[in-house]
């Protein structure tokens, strides 16, 4: 039997791996000679997906895949590489909340990575090195878990080439251009690419008319994008088996319940409980109340939205103590923040769980006296709200770790400025420096009370420069929350607070904080709109301002104690 | 430089005149296994037509294990159709080509024999220098490597007599074209020579002012592109040249000429079927890859002309057919306008050819 001639041997394995090497069948009548040869790509499979790297002056295009028992042969991955894979394992559930069946079985065996093709862009020999490393590969792992515990292929013409953290966050990623030329030259069956969103135009530069680009912030997002309805479909398909409805229903009400942190974009989740509600026909009144919590919470966390009633007495009561405070502690946020349910029913019910002593009171319990404690700043009640949470920090510093005292702290510096109290200020100045000494507040806490203090330092003083450099850093960090960003182009400088008039029109919660940089201007003048403006944020904004004003806040109230 | 000594050249029957632009590839550095003391077998090249062999065994390679082989991008060979890998474990290079661009082989130093051909694949074993010419089945020269040290040198071989460019250009009256050949001439392979002794034979024209070097952008097809055409259909010294000389070129020439033309349309129309997923987005860099397969298909052309006159070509013309199925498509799918006086008289002489200005092709077609 006649061998294979090697070039032909590999073109075709290439060509079996997966679509992405297919010409497109509309280009250069190759339709035509496609139908002639009666062969067609391959149809994508869930757990595959393809990548590409650079090294020097080559270009490769790499399958990724899970292949049980390690029956594939593999290139090796190098340390940056295999934490990347960790990220993505790590990300995975907070991006696809409740969706994923066994991250943790899928990311036992690291993943299995072939060589498809090289191009060099100059005549030379392939640079190669034993392992494969780097951070690029991130995202395409992220879609390879996904795609893989979702058992739903990636579609045939999506590539990804962006990092990825444990947080879901995307970053950048080198030798873009290289890629992308790449990408056009190995695998004419991908029209689009997902990147980081802070690459989206570079990547657009080299796109060639040829790629089209999806610039992502998170992992979520780009699930999103890559997966379109198809997730919906799964979802509304899951609710027809009652132990995995049971399953998923008990996940969305998890992830409500763990706290912002637990997902980096919570839109998905919205939609996803709300889909649920609507379809899924067989709910029981206790997998009801979950799915309108989680519909609540992730809304509220979205874009301070959300209708959530009281829970049933009963219900309530049925639930494990700390499993209740929590559950209370999202009732006090979700008043505070969208104004319902009503702030007398929910503090009538949180009383009863905050323990009066902090020093012997649980994590939860903690946190639902910050809840309050924000309700109080946003009712009339902030001399107290700044005493408690004090308390809190002091606490918190005292029995937990740095990272679990950052929103009582960050509220403990936001209250002093707005108040005025430079004592109580410089003590939580003291509290944030001495907790940075001790290992600091974590990715997630520290931006959250890196604002808080610069916003206060330049309240009292806004020719701080210090605290400029901070907000002006995290206004420009793409990878921070859309709120934290958008406070922080309030406080930041000229350049930045221009972000806020350019990016208002098409982003609801820049505008927030448009109208928000709009009535510090008017109020530092004098101007009369003050009044207008604070309408404007109450509509935007109803259930903060709308407590604010209730209380008897002015304008200049309103943009002193605004919660964020 | 010189890819051997003048005398070492002579001694294979080939003038300097005859090898093209020297390339130079240095073999990758040894990885970490090798650091870790992986004993190396001897230098080897593996080539092979219908498998990839083990350099150590001489056994296929098994599914899969061509991850082993590293890729490499060499130009010259690439314009015959060839590829190269390297297996570093083995130590072996490994050139791969498909069934129309068929070669051979032959291992040119003086004290070693020509291998023995096997079913598929014929194996040299270098020793620290190794000289290699690979050549058409038929025998026509027309890559030679040279392995020295951790270098690869790849020349191509134009083994026929390089026309006398300068007997036509003299008298010449057509200053784009004399300073085109002029810029070319300096170190020109023979290819490239007869590619511009076609150029001569077809473009040369008694070009009004407004086609001097620079002003082709300035002129409009009627102002002055048709009385060059016209004039063009004229005999001249330069038009009778490059004919004559093709005429008088024996049978061997006239088959090398071919054959390296024949690959280079092959090569051509894999880069064209290329082009549209890499083209440029940018427009200047879209103009000069347009450019830059144009010309090479005007090469072909000029070479085709010659080898009709000496009543030479099928094979050519068999390939071009594909080629330019290939450039035709393309040129459909963009879009892209080009400065350049040469694609200009390419549309001027012939208004089908997809490789000239579009504009000019517009206005006479």
């Amino acid at each position: 039997m006649a061998a294979t001639p090697p070039r032909r041997a590999r073109d075709e394995a290439a060509l079996a791996a997966g679509p992405w090497c297919w010409p497109p069948a509309d280009i250069l009548g190759l339709e035509s000679e496609r139908s002639a040869d009666e062969d067609n790509p391959p149809t994508p499979r869930p757990g595959h997906v393809a990548a590409v790297t650079v090294r020097g002056r080559t270009t490769t295009l790499w399958h990724l895949h899970l292949a049980p028992h390690r029956a594939a042969r593999s290139t090796v991955l190098g340390a940056d590489a295999r934490a990347s894979w960790r990220s993505a394992g790590i990300a995975l559930p907070r991006s696809l909340p409740v969706l994923w069946r066994s991250v943790h079985e899928a990311t036992q065996e690291m993943p299995v990575i072939q060589r498809l093709r090289t191009s060099i862009d100059a005549p030379g020999f392939e640079e190669r090195d034993a392992v494969v490393d780097g951070p690029s590969f991130g995202l395409a792992f992220f879609l390879l878990l996904a795609s893989s515990v979702l058992d739903c292929a990636v579609p045939g013409d999506v590539i990804a080439s962006a990092a990825i953290d444990a947080y879901g966050r995307l970053h950048g990623v080198d030798g873009l251009r290289q890629k992308l030329e790449g990408v056009r030259a190995l695998a004419p069956g991908v029209s689009r690419v997902v990147v980081s969103a802070d690459q989206a135009h570079e990547a657009e530069r080299h796109a060639g008319g040829t790629l089209e680009v999806i610039g992502a912030t998170s992992a979520a997002e780009a699930l999103e994008r890559v997966f379109g309805p198809r997730l919906s479909t799964l979802l509304v398909d899951a609710g027809s088996d009652p132990a995995r409805r049971a399953e998923l229903t008990s996940g969305f009400f998890r992830l409500a319940l763990v706290g912002r942190g637990a997902a980096i974009d919570w839109s998905p989740v919205a939609r996803g409980a709300d889909q649920a509600l609507r379809t899924w026909t067989e709910l029981g009144p206790d997998e009801r109340y979950q799915l309108e919590f989680a519909r609540a919470v992730a809304a509220r966390h979205e874009s301070n939205e959300g209708d959530l009633p009281l829970p049933d007495a009963a219900w309530l009561r049925g639930r494990p103590r700390m499993v209740r405070v929590q559950v209370l502690s999202h009732l006090v946020q979700q008043c505070a923040d969208t104004g319902r349910p009503g702030a007398t029913e929910v503090e009538a019910l949180a009383s009863h769980e905050v323990h009066g002593d902090p020093y012997e009171a649980f994590l939860p319990q903690l946190r639902l006296h910050g809840a309050l404690c924000r309700l109080w700043a946003l009712t009339g009640r902030a001399d107290r709200a700044l005493a408690d949470n004090e308390r809190l920090t002091r606490a918190a510093l005292a029995v937990f770790a740095p990272a679990d005292a950052s929103f009582p702290l960050s509220e403990w510096l936001r209250l002093a400025a707005a108040l005025g109290d430079v004592q109580a200020f410089e003590r939580a100045g003291a509290a944030r420096e001495e907790a940075l000494t001790h290992g600091g507040f974590g990715e997630h806490g520290g931006p959250y009370v890196d604002l808080a203090w610069a916003r206060g330092r330049l309240l009292f003083s806004a020719d701080d420069a210090r605290a400029r450099a901070v907000v002006d850093r995290l206004s420009a960090d793409a990878s921070l929350p859309a709120h934290v960003r958008w406070s922080a182009c309030r406080w930041a400088g000229a350049p930045q607070r221009w972000r806020l008039w350019h990016d208002a029109g098409h982003a609801p919660l820049a505008r927030r904080y448009q109208v928000l940089a709009a009535l510090d201007a008017a109020l530092a003048s004098g101007d009369t709109v003050a009044d207008s403006l604070v309408d404007e944020l109450e509509r935007l904004d109803p259930g903060p301002v709308g407590h604010l004003r209730r209380h008897g806040a002015g304008a200049a109230d309103v943009a002193r104690l605004y919660p964020y | 430089m010189s890819i051997l000594p003048f005398g070492d050249l002579a001694a294979l029957g080939l003038a300097p005149e005859m090898i093209g632009p020297v390339e130079h590839l240095q073999l990758p550095t040894p990885d970490v296994d090798q650091a870790l003391g992986i004993s190396q077998p001897d230098v080897t090249f593996v080539l092979s037509s219908r498998v990839a062999m083990n350099a150590r065994d001489a056994q296929p390679l098994a599914e899969g294990a061509s991850d082993a082989l590293v890729d490499a991008r060499s130009d010259v060979l690439r314009a015959i159709g060839v590829d190269l890998r390297l297996d570093r474990a083995e130590g072996a290079l490994q050139l791969e080509w498909a069934a129309d661009t068929d070669v051979r082989v032959r291992d040119v130093r003086p004290d070693r024999p020509l291998p023995a051909a096997a079913d598929g694949y014929v194996r040299l074993t270098l020793r620290q220098v190794g000289r290699f010419l690979v050549e058409s089945p038929a025998g026509v020269p027309l890559v030679l490597g040279v392995l020295e040290d951790d270098t690869l040198a790849l020349a191509a071989v134009s083994a026929w007599p390089a026309p006398p460019l300068d007997h036509w250009t003299g008298p010449m009256t057509d200053e784009w074209l004399q300073s085109t050949v002029a810029r070319a001439l300096p170190g020109a392979d023979a290819w490239t020579r007869t590619a511009l002794a076609g150029a001569i034979a077809r473009l040369a024209a008694v070009a009004p002012s407004s086609h001097a070097p620079g002003a082709s952008s300035a002129g409009t097809p009627d102002d002055g592109g048709a009385h060059a055409l016209l004039r063009r259909v004229s005999a001249s010294p330069a038009t009778i040249g490059p004919r004559s000389w093709a005429r008088g070129l024996d049978p061997g020439a006239l088959a090398s000429i071919e054959e390296h033309a024949r690959r280079r349309a092959i090569a051509l129309e894999h880069d064209l079927d290329h082009l549209l997923a890499v083209f440029p987005a940018e427009a200047t860099e879209a103009r000069a890859a347009w450019t830059r397969v144009c010309h090479r298909r005007d090469d072909l052309e000029g070479v085709r002309l010659l080898l009709l006159e000496a009543g030479a070509g099928d094979g050519l013309d068999e390939a071009l057919r594909d080629t330019d199925r290939a450039g035709r498509s393309l040129r459909l799918s963009l879009n892209v306008a080009v400065d350049d006086e040469r694609l200009r008289r390419v549309a001027l002489g012939d208004p089908g050819a997809w490789w000239g200005d579009p504009a000019y092709e517009v206005r006479l077609l």
